[in-house]
């Protein structure tokens, strides 16, 4: 019969003090499975090696893009209003200008209708060639093809050719025909890199003499030199765990950036190293050191004089307390990170302002981090266990960085930048499993100075 | 059959038969801790499976100087308290005047209560006052070290004990006149 129990507290106490239940089978599998292939720190596998293969991968990338981009763009066209190159600005002239003169228009057309025949003619000979051919060379009896069409076509060719020709001479000379018969065998070759050649091709359908004294267009639209900019930036940011009782966190860090800029366009590269800091706590298990005493491990006995001597060998034993005690002390861990960040970008300069967005991701390396040790009040005590509330970091993660912001043009060669940022952790930045699951957040606002070369 | 010791030292070998026997060796009791700690049955096979894991990752930092169960006991119980404070997201420090002035009954008819009974009791209340009830009174933390790993003032805790009791007493008499009018 069990004993009447006086309040709840006994109740519990009693009841539970040695309940046991057999957990399911499935427990045992899990546990046998985890302890069987444990995750170490590094968490997604990231070794040292990993780690520099990374590193080496995305400078290599970031280098390449930046020199394709370069490049790609190396046009350097002549100086706005600059004469060194007039034939270049013929050829970038709108056809509707031409189009609006009669004179140049009517020239246009007959020239179109010479190449025209002349093109009609060519295939028309090549088709009589071919059919002569193929008569002469095909085992086919001749009455297969009819003699008097092959001649009725080239007849044709021959009579239309000579109609053009006539018409030609018979029209009136108009005033620029001339120029026109003068410039029709001299052709512009734009070779892309802002000159131009002249060659034996023949021009179609833009006679220079008139198209010169058009204006050229502005050149601001194809200025495509690009420009290299140093930025050196101080960035404080505010850490968000969305799923844990973890309390924010705050992170401060410094960059130093190379951007390469290309009409709007640019891309951003570079260093930073960013300070974390993890407070939390370290629990103590330990016992008290409640003295010592000296234990008598050996006893000898020597013979002094005629008198037996017991000479007792001692140690001294520490004492400590059988109840456990449980301390809990402060831990500050700071960890310092390497970021290398791959930014694509778009913005717009005005005469002093400017603006920008961008957006790209970035690799975290922990490269150093100072744990702390625990600390006791006691000079004497013996610990059973401890434990730190706080999960160790991962040593990479990767995040996708959005910013947008403006600058401002102190001088010729400096300007102050300020981005408001967002960085969204792709991996948490915590052992996996043991902290958080969901994807951590920060905001930030990177303040700098940029030196344009 | 291993020795305490062989068994630890065998376990730290990575020994596949020693880890299974330690682990049936603990683990009824071990589940009947993470059984009180928890809602359901599932979550308390999470804290089971997550603290074995780490009392077999950890064996080696054994000591050997305090009771091993103890050992492991404590271990299960802190994988609790941190599953505890994942899911506990927003904590209302409730300041109470009085939080030892709800007394204890004195009902003397708790004997026909059968653990089941209890436990489903404990495993209903709200999260914070489980935790508090379980620390206080079955492993025995005060209020002030309950309030330093739970992170939560020594007032909340006494209030959370307080209202944990009064709300268990209700249940308990609660059960009592149903199987009066039984």
């Amino acid at each position: 019969m069990s004993e009447p129990y006086k309040n709840i507290d006994d109740l519990f106490r009693d009841k539970f003090e040695n309940f046991e239940q057999d957990p399911p089978e499935y427990v045992w599998d899990n546990i046998k499975t985890g302890i069987q292939n444990p995750k170490g720190p590094g968490g997604h596998g990231f070794n040292g090696g990993g780690l520099a293969g990374f590193t080496a991968l995305l400078i290599i990338i970031g280098t390449i893009l930046v020199y394709l981009l370069s490049n790609s763009f190396t046009i350097n066209l002549p100086e706005k209003g600059s004469e060194t190159s007039p034939t270049a600005q013929e050829s970038f002239m709108d056809d509707t200008q031409i189009d609006t003169n009669p004179v140049i228009a009517q020239d246009i057309k007959v020239t179109a209708e010479i190449e025209e025949s002349e093109n009609r003619l060519q295939k028309e000979q090549e088709s009589e060639y071919s059919v002569q051919e193929n008569m002469e060379s095909s085992m086919l009896p001749k009455k297969s093809i009819p003699e008097e069409r092959v001649g009725k076509s080239t007849l044709m060719a021959l009579s239309r050719t000579e109609r053009i020709k006539q018409t030609n001479q018979q029209a009136p000379p108009s005033p620029n025909e001339n120029k026109l018969s003068s410039l029709k065998y001299i052709n512009f070759e734009y070779n892309g890199l802002g000159q131009t050649n002249q060659s034996d091709v023949r021009l179609n359908h833009k006679p220079s003499s008139f198209i010169s004294t058009v204006p050229a267009p502005p050149r601001d639209d194809y200025v495509t030199k690009g420009q290299w900019s140093v930025g050196l930036y101080f960035r404080p940011e505010m850490i968000r765990y969305p799923s844990d009782d973890q309390i924010t966190n705050y992170a401060r860090g410094i960059d130093l950036h190379v951007l390469y800029k290309k009409n709007e366009y640019f891309l951003q590269t570079g260093l930073g190293f960013s300070q974390v800091t993890d407070a939390g706590n370290y629990k103590i298990d330990y016992n008290k050191y409640m003295g010592s005493y000296e234990d008598v491990y050996d006893v000898t006995f020597d013979t002094i004089g005629n008198e037996v001597t017991p000479v007792y060998h001692t140690q001294t034993v520490d004492v400590y307390d059988s109840i456990n005690y449980v301390r809990i002390t402060p831990s500050e861990r700071r960890y310092t990170y390497l970021q290398i960040p791959i930014m694509f970008g778009y913005g717009k300069d005005y005469r002093r302002f400017g603006w920008f967005v961008k957006a790209g991701p970035a690799l975290a390396l922990m490269v150093h981090e100072n744990i702390p040790e625990m600390s006791m009040r006691e000079d004497q005590y013996k610990i059973l266990n401890v434990e730190n509330s706080l999960p160790a970091r991962i040593n990479a993660n990767w995040q996708f960085v959005l910013s947008a912001g403006a600058n401002y043009k102190l001088g010729n060669k400096i300007s102050l930048s300020v981005e408001p940022l967002i960085r969204y952790y792709i991996n948490s930045d915590y052992e996996p499993g043991k902290y958080t699951t969901r994807h951590p957040y920060s905001l930030g606002l990177r303040t700098g100075l940029l030196f344009n070369f | 059959m291993y020795s305490e010791d062989e068994l630890i030292r065998k376990c730290i070998e990575q020994d596949a038969k020693a880890q299974e026997l330690f682990y049936r060796r603990f683990a009824p009791r071990m589940y009947g801790v993470c059984l009180r700690f928890s809602k359901n049955q599932m979550e308390a096979d999470d804290i089971m499976q997550e603290g074995f894991i780490k009392v077999f990752l950890n064996l080696k930092s054994f000591r050997n100087e305090g009771s091993l169960e103890g050992w492991i006991r404590r271990t299960i119980v802190n994988t609790a308290i941190n599953l505890y404070k994942k899911n506990v997201k927003y904590q209302k420090d409730i300041e109470i005047d009085q939080a030892e002035a709800v007394q204890n009954s004195e009902t003397g008819a708790y004997d026909n209560l059968v653990v089941e009974e209890l436990l489903k009791l404990i495993s209903e209340l709200p999260l914070g006052y489980r935790m508090v009830f379980n620390l206080n009174i079955i492993e025995g933390y005060t209020h002030k070290e309950i309030s330093q790993l739970l992170e939560i003032s020594e007032n909340t805790s006494k209030s959370q004990l307080s209202r944990a009791r009064q709300t268990l007493q209700r249940k308990i008499e609660e059960i009592q006149r149903t199987e009066r009018k039984k």
